[in-house]
């Protein structure tokens, strides 16, 4: 996978979510999947790509 | 097919990555080039521009990623990506890497030399026959396809603005 970054979501709102990166927080779309709270998945450039298996 | 002769000319850094061999990237280029039928998934190899051209397509209320929204990432959005990508990555040449607007000059066996914003280029044609005093959208070493002359323009400007 070419994405750049792992983390986990600590929240959803809609069609976002707020994932915990290291030490920081992003917000990314995450149409492209089924996630839940506690999910680890890969982002880039504001968007969830594929959960962590 | 129109979206991997925009995403194809990219996948040399996915090759470079580990992401995917080099053999596949050969075969996927080969089965584009003869207008095969695209391998289920294969439009998922490079993984960022299908994930961005679904959000553009979902935001759109479209089903399927059509013409329209390929051109919407890739001729309109892409150059903001490929600074995200590199501020992040720097493992390729971003400036290879947008896609430019340019005028056909000389046509050749398998390649074209076209005038763009970078100068005087040669350009592979495995995806588009071209003919001289054509537009052309050009990705990395590859002509990917022809506009028309209002497209072109369009695109020209857009991308003035943002340079």
């Amino acid at each position: 996978m070419c994405v750049t970054s792992q983390g986990k979501v600590i929240k959803i709102d809609g069609n976002r979510a707020i994932v915990e990166i290291g030490d920081k927080v992003e917000e990314v779309r995450i149409d492209l999947l089924k996630v839940s709270i506690g999910d680890r998945v890969y982002c880039t450039s504001g968007m969830a790509v594929e959960k962590v298996e | 097919m129109l979206f991997m002769k925009y995403a194809l000319p990219c996948a040399g850094t996915l090759v470079k990555r580990g992401n995917i061999t080099q053999e596949k990237l050969d075969d996927l280029l080969d089965i584009v080039k003869s207008g095969k039928p695209i391998p289920k998934d294969a439009e998922k190899i490079p993984a960022v521009a299908f994930a961005a051209c679904s959000l553009i397509a979902i935001d759109k209320g479209k089903k399927e990623i059509d013409e329209a929204v390929i051109h919407d990432y890739f001729l309109f959005n892409h150059d903001d990506m490929i600074d995200s990508r590199y501020e992040k990555m720097g493992d390729f040449d971003p400036v290879a890497c947008r896609t430019r607007v340019g005028s056909v000059l000389s046509v050749e066996l398998e390649k074209a030399r076209v005038l763009t914003d970078l100068g005087e280029r040669d350009f592979r044609t495995d995806f588009c026959d071209v003919d001289e005093n054509d537009n052309v959208v050009t990705h990395w070493n590859f002509v990917v396809e022809k506009l028309d002359k209002e497209m072109a323009e369009k695109v020209r400007k857009a991308k003035e603005v943002v340079e």
